[in-house]
């Protein structure tokens, strides 16, 4: 079994072939589960670079390692072999450090505080003095579009507004890595539309790394500056697509026809990847 | 990102009571006084054998302020029961939830415990303590440890991507415990104070029936039943069940303040 990259890492950053320095970076990135003996490949010789303030969506049919990969990101998971950097850091050092913030599939707020106590929870974890986290908490809800939602429940959030909150959750830690695990799968089209652009305005200000799990594509496109596509048993990238949409995207940008000409090469790779059409 | 900024918060609806639900039980309660009432006086039935509920209600009244001092001093032991066994069960709970099969097997100890009637053991807690109050607070805490215990133990253990989220964000283990294991399992405690409270009431009572303090309700029902003193016995246990609903509608009233996030 090949080795796993735990060591500590010194301040290195490593960069892109451009010299920009990268903020994940996954070299050889192999997972592999086992369940009653049997041995499942979902990640097999994964080799991943994201530049800085990079937003990379990674798509691929289910199975094929997305949510894996993410997780070893995150240091929720440990690689069976090879090495994962965050910032230049191992993942663990990067979680210990707080370097990332993390939106799940499903809100995961804490039912019993408010939204405003929810979006201070990192910040009191870190203990951060009440003042400073109540501040830092209302800025991002002001960001996410809550403002006046504070002492509410989550139980009184419609989903969409929940997501918002755990957005506003992930960002109060100030990371300058964002991993989003399909953080809007579960919302309808329309709600999901908007939040993908309240997306890119909050990317645009604070410019955090962003990995993006998802299931859509044009989600995918719209989002993007790479679109990653991995193909299932094992999990491998397939192809990287550059997304070179004009900057900032708006709700044109759908109208746009080199927006279609990418959704749909992003459909075909998807196709040719899953044996069938998507 | 207030290019779309969610609608302003409107104020939270005032929630309506609905009392018709109340009327059924109420309705049911009046016609069983009512044919009680009926029986004792169409049918003679000597005072002695049963006295009629308004009997009851005369005496309770007659005899209020000395029935409210045994109560509280009921109360009071099955309190302290209460205290000191849901301490202990929590203390086990938070120390053996994490390790799968020790709190398994205590579950198992716990569910056999439940299935007794520990009121039984009363003449052994007796043994160690003597006819006293901590006799009755011991049994009390014996009879309701194991009830906490299963609660708590199903509250801690609940796995879920919450804790995960805490993990992301580097929480360590007494944080993780106080900001998400101890209010996640709020609910289960809820429900164990529920069964327990009214439970532990009727502990007490019981013990304090075989043997205890003079003052409290218990002594007094079997001082009142030996003496053939019908009415006062009767009256006695008339406080005995408002003792205990006024325990659990407390404890309800708690459950829907800590709770009150629950609702939409």
């Amino acid at each position: 079994m090949p080795d796993v990259d735990t060591t500590p890492t010194t301040v290195d950053t490593p960069t892109s072939s451009l010299g920009r320095p990268l903020g994940l970076a996954a070299t050889a990135l192999c997972h592999t589960f086992v369940s009653r003996g049997e041995e499942t490949v979902a990640l097999d010789d994964v080799d991943l670079s994201v530049v800085q303030g990079g937003f990379v969506s990674i798509i691929g049919p289910s199975g094929c390692g997305k949510s894996t990969m993410l997780r070893i990101f995150a240091d929720l998971l440990t690689p069976t072999a090879g090495a994962a950097r965050v910032n230049g850091k191992n993942p663990h050092e990067a979680r210990v450090g707080r370097e990332f913030g993390m939106v799940f599939q499903s809100p995961n707020l804490l039912p019993w505080k408010s939204v405003l106590k929810n979006a201070m929870l990192p910040l009191q974890v870190m203990g951060v003095a009440r003042p400073e986290r109540e501040a830092t908490a209302r800025a991002m809800l002001d960001l996410v579009g809550l403002t006046g939602f504070e002492s509410r429940y989550p139980a009184q959030l419609s989903g969409g507004m929940q997501q918002r909150v755990a957005i506003a959750r992930a960002l109060s830690m100030r990371p300058s890595v964002l991993f989003m695990d399909e953080p809007f799968g579960a919302l309808d089209e329309i709600t999901r539309d908007r939040l993908n652009l309240e997306l890119m305005s909050i990317w645009r200000q604070l410019s955090p790394t962003v990995l993006f799990i998802t299931h859509s594509i044009a989600e995918a496109v719209f989002l993007s500056t790479q679109v990653v596509v991995m193909s299932p048993r094992p999990g491998r990238i397939t192809t990287t697509i550059d997304i070179d949409l004009p900057m900032p995207r708006t709700a044109e940008t759908r109208d746009d026809p080199r927006y279609y000409e990418l959704v749909s090469r992003v459909r075909h790779e998807l196709t040719s990847v899953s044996g069938g059409p998507v | 990102m207030s290019a779309a900024t969610v609608a302003a918060a409107p104020p939270a609806a005032r929630r309506k009571v609905d009392l018709s639900r109340y009327l059924a039980p109420a309705v049911l309660f009046g016609l069983f006084v009512g044919a009680w009432e009926a029986w004792v006086s169409i049918g003679d039935v000597k005072q002695l054998l049963l006295p009629s509920p308004h009997a009851i209600v005369g005496q309770f009244f007659d005899d209020f302020s000395k029935l409210f001092e045994f109560a509280r001093n009921t109360f009071m032991e099955a309190f302290k029961g209460v205290l000191v066994g849901s301490l202990g069960a929590l203390v086990v709970a938070a120390v053996t939830y994490r390790v799968a099969w020790l709190a398994r097997a205590l579950q198992s100890y716990a569910a056999t415990i439940k299935a007794l009637p520990v009121v039984a053991l009363y003449p052994i807690c007796t043994v160690f303590f003597g006819i006293t109050s901590k006799a009755v607070t011991a049994i009390v805490a014996i009879g309701v440890a194991p009830i906490v215990f299963a609660y708590a133990v199903r509250g801690f253990s609940g796995s879920s991507e919450q804790d995960e989220l805490m993990r992301s964000i580097s929480a360590g283990f007494g944080i993780r415990f106080r900001l998400l294991v101890l209010p996640r399992s709020v609910p289960y405690l809820m429900a164990a104070m529920k069964t327990a409270v009214p439970t532990s009431i009727i502990i007490a009572v019981i013990a304090q029936y075989f043997g205890g303090r003079v003052t409290t309700l218990g002594s007094y029902i079997r001082r009142e039943s030996t003496n053939l003193h019908t009415l006062e016995m009767w009256s006695a246990i008339l406080m005995s069940c408002l003792l205990g609903l006024a325990c659990f509608g407390a404890v309800s009233l708690a459950d829907r303040y800590l709770l009150r996030w629950r609702r939409p």
